[in-house]
């Protein structure tokens, strides 16, 4: 997972993971896609079938082997093509998100969100947004495995 | 043992002794944690050492077999690899062992230097290694070294060995040590114990009064060759069908224990980077034993309990002429369940 | 309320008369101020019985054992987790309050037959804390200990100490809002009073109050300690996957390294878990042989599903679990 930059240029970038549903989410990227928006190259997408598919273990996993970040995505509360999938999404990751306060992990580390396949401009711009609260905190040092020197 | 030299070292007296060990080598010895628990650690400073433990519940094996062991690191570029070994260990002292946990290296040493594959990270550990045994007047209710023949006093197969001398008025009270040194390693540790004053007469009558109050206090001892030809004849027996049922199936008895020896190998991976590490496993999981197919030869716990038992007191015995138990009590102290070996053995004994 | 019976009489009725194959209780550990699980297989029991053994031996065997149990402050293990292993056998199962708790939190989860059960409820005013004892009177843990009224009388280099046996008892049974079981066939004494008790410790409150950075040490130095032993999964009566996430290996998701994320990343996926489920027994706390305080962790989500969704788990078996159902007006606000 190294910067694809010419060693001399290669100043701290943020790696973000992006967990999007198949239907709005990776569909509103796409539709940023087709639309020329801009967005940060930082985030790297992994499409699911569904928001409620995400287990909390992908995102630990994540951290550990060494993102800066994690951003889940999903359809909007009551747009979800199964019906109920993020409603029970939404209960997993806000305890998701209560232990990882509490344990001391940074506020931003993980971030949800909800991006419809109409929202191409909603799409960059959470990916923006996402991407700069992440450079803000820095490098994920707390739960980044070092058994293996990069 | 040819005792080469005696020295007296006063308990206030034991940080800057330790201090001086501290000088060039990494040193092993029981600290009280912040829970006020007894273990094993490194020491960062002199002072961490505590001469108020008895059998701390976490061993020493960590410094001949730490809990991971980086055997080689890797990195991939354009389709080669690159392998690079660990570097050598340091030189190292385990200090303070109770002579059970002096056995149980030697258990340690018999396992890894069999032919035909002497385990070399394991010996490259072990020759970096000073041992320092500890003889304890006391014994805890849970050790019960003595009926495996281990004398609390015994300097056998160490470099250098503490004997505990009650002096004053304090007579029941430790005040100064007597530090035998037994090998050239031992001697090696000149520097450390020149400044301490050679053990006189009197020293030398108390150190021998210790052993042999200590070689007085007669216990039956326990059977072993008994108890392996038993084990031998009673693998499919009912007896096992009982034993196992109040464990719980973890690992901490044989975490803790100071002859458990097992061992998994793990990739550890990275991109282009990755490392081969070993890490401890146990008879107690059962993805110890986990075939690759999905079958488990030893399915529950019941299997897994009588492995336990069958290593140490039968297969050990057999192969090495050597207990894989060498009566710490840990096991015990840690037990979820309190199963108590000892109990188990009697049940073997007196099983018909 | 449930009939109140002596421990013994009804263990022996139980056994002798057939009503249950394997009765799970108390009895005496080796060591001081504990108790060990006390496994007894009755007449009826035909699976895995010891053929060779004669009748009367059996008879014999198992009336040691019934004269063997005891119900006091010692018997701190949560006997539900056995439950797991005599699935199908009639089971009768001694229970504290907060046991009783995991035996609702089963029966909610379906993991074992009303039918097949006679719950024992034991009153309980708290179990002994070895350990704490231990570090009370400034020796270890395995010494020889008297018992006196209300005092703890504790042999350390010469002298006797003593110790208040409510000072004595583990942190989770200070904390306990059950001491009373919640379910059960038969009672073996008398209800105890429920102390009032505020929703959140002062050590708790004063945790969510630090920084992040202060309650990352404290997680880092509990991690630091654990050895991947998996006793805590092991005597966790909510925690009986047949394959459990840490022994998956195709793939691994969890190391098993020395490295502290790999403790972190076992412990949060098990934390996430028991999210809803854990009962707060603290058979965790009281089994981990390194002194781990997972209870800190468990306590937080606990009281954070029951402040978001009314729900404490293990009280009634009709309610469905809050995680796994839903509403509408869920918190959205951390969504962006």
């Amino acid at each position: 997972m190294n910067n694809d930059h010419p060693s001399e240029f290669r100043e701290w970038q943020p790696r973000i993971l992006a967990f999007l549903c198949n239907w709005c989410s990776y569909a509103g990227a796409d539709l940023a896609g087709v639309s020329r928006l801009q967005y940060p190259p930082n985030v790297r997408i992994i499409r699911v079938p569904c928001s409620g598919r995400v287990n909390p273990a992908y995102i630990l996993k994540a951290l550990q082997d060494g993102v800066d970040g994690v951003l889940v995505s999903g359809c909007h509360p009551g747009d979800c093509h199964y019906l109920t999938g993020n409603y029970y999404a939404r209960r997993k990751f806000r305890l998701l998100k209560e232990l990882l306060d509490f344990v001391g992990v940074e506020d931003g580390r993980v971030q949800f969100s909800w991006v419809s396949a109409a929202e191409g401009a909603k799409f960059s711009q959470v990916m923006t947004e996402v991407t700069e609260k992440v450079r803000a905190l820095g490098p994920n040092r707390r739960l980044a495995k070092r058994i293996v020197k990069m | 043992m040819m005792t080469r030299e005696i020295r007296i070292i006063p308990l206030s007296e034991m940080p800057a002794f330790v201090g001086a060990l501290m000088q060039g080598h990494k040193v092993l010895a029981p600290t009280r944690n912040d829970d006020g628990l007894c273990v094993f650690a490194w020491l960062a400073a002199p002072e961490q050492a505590d001469w108020t433990c008895g059998i701390p519940q976490v061993p020493p094996k960590q410094a001949f077999l730490p809990r991971t062991e980086i055997l080689f690191t890797y990195h991939r570029e354009k389709g080669r690899e690159t392998i690079t070994p660990p570097p050598a260990p340091e030189p190292q002292i385990a200090l303070g062992l109770h002579p059970c946990d002096v056995q149980a290296v030697k258990v340690l040493d018999a396992v890894f230097s069999a032919e035909p594959s002497p385990d070399q990270p394991y010996l490259a550990r072990r020759a970096a290694t000073t041992l320092i045994g500890r003889g304890f007047t006391e014994q805890d209710p849970l050790v019960f070294c003595r009926e495996l023949g281990i004398d609390p006093m015994d300097n056998r197969d160490c470099d250098a060995f503490l004997v505990p001398l009650a002096g004053g008025q304090a007579e029941h009270t430790t005040s100064r040590m007597a530090l035998e040194i037994l090998t050239d390693k031992g001697v090696a540790l000149r520097l450390a114990y020149d400044g301490f004053p050679k053990a006189g007469v009197e020293d030398l009558a108390a150190i021998a009064e210790a052993r042999k109050q200590s070689a007085a206090r007669g216990v039956p001892l326990l059977d072993m060759a008994v108890i392996q030809r038993r084990l031998e004849n009673i693998f499919n027996s009912d007896l096992w069908n009982r034993i196992h049922e109040p464990c719980v199936g973890c690992g901490a008895c044989a975490f803790l224990c100071p002859t458990c020896h097992c061992f998994d190998i793990q990739e550890e991976v990275m991109g282009q980077d990755g490392a081969r590490v070993r890490v401890w496993d146990t008879c107690q999981f059962d993805l110890f034993t986990r075939h690759a197919s999905g079958h488990n030869p030893r399915l529950s716990q019941k299997e897994r309990s009588r492995q336990r038992i069958m290593h140490k007191f039968s297969y050990g015995v057999g192969k090495f002429h050597i207990p894989f138990c060498v009566g710490c009590g840990r096991c015990i102290a840690v037990c979820p369940a309190h199963n108590d070996v000892r109990q188990i053995l009697k049940e073997i004994s007196d099983f018909k | 309320m449930p009939k109140q019976v002596d421990l013994k009489t009804i263990a022996r009725d139980l056994l002798t008369k057939g009503k249950v194959e394997v009765f799970i209780g108390y009895q005496a550990a080796s060591l001081p101020l504990a108790a060990a699980p006390l496994i007894i297989h009755g007449a009826k029991d035909s699976v895995d019985a010891s053929q060779s053994m004669a009748p009367d031996a059996e008879r014999d065997m198992m009336a040691r054992k019934v004269a063997a149990l005891i119900f006091d402050d010692r018997c701190e293990m949560n006997l539900v987790n056995y439950l797991h292993k005599f699935k199908d056998r009639k089971t009768a199962v001694v229970v504290k309050g907060c046991d009783s708790r995991s035996v609702v939190g089963l029966l909610q989860e379906k993991q074992v037959d009303r039918k097949n059960l006679v719950i024992i409820g034991a009153p309980c005013r708290g179990v002994v804390d070895r350990r704490h004892v231990a570090k009370l009177m400034g020796c270890d843990a395995s010494r020889e200990v008297d018992r006196e009224g209300e005092h703890f009388r504790f042999q350390c280099a010469g002298s006797w100490k003593r110790v208040k046996v409510a000072d004595a008892i583990y942190t989770a049974c200070r904390e306990c809002q059950v001491h009373n079981p919640v379910i059960a066939d038969y009672w073996i004494g008398a209800p105890v009073p429920q102390p009032d008790l505020p929703e959140l410790t002062a050590e708790m409150e004063a945790l969510r109050k630090a920084s992040p950075d202060h309650r990352w040490t404290r997680f880092h130095k509990e991690m630091s300690k654990c050895i991947l032993c998996y006793a805590c999964r092991n005597l966790c009566p909510a925690c009986y996957c047949k394959t459990c996430f840490a022994d998956a290996c195709k793939p691994k998701w969890v190391g098993r390294t020395d490295d502290p994320s790999d403790a972190m990343l076992f412990h949060l996926q098990r934390l996430m878990h028991l999210g809803g489920r854990c009962t707060g027994c603290g058979a965790c706390v009281r089994g981990c042989p390194m002194n781990v305080d997972l209870r800190l962790y468990n306590d937080h989500l606990r009281s954070h599903v029951k402040q978001e969704y009314g729900f404490m788990a293990g009280m009634d078996s009709a309610v469905h679990p809050p995680l796994a159902m839903y509403s509408m007006g869920d918190c959205n606000e951390f969504i962006r």
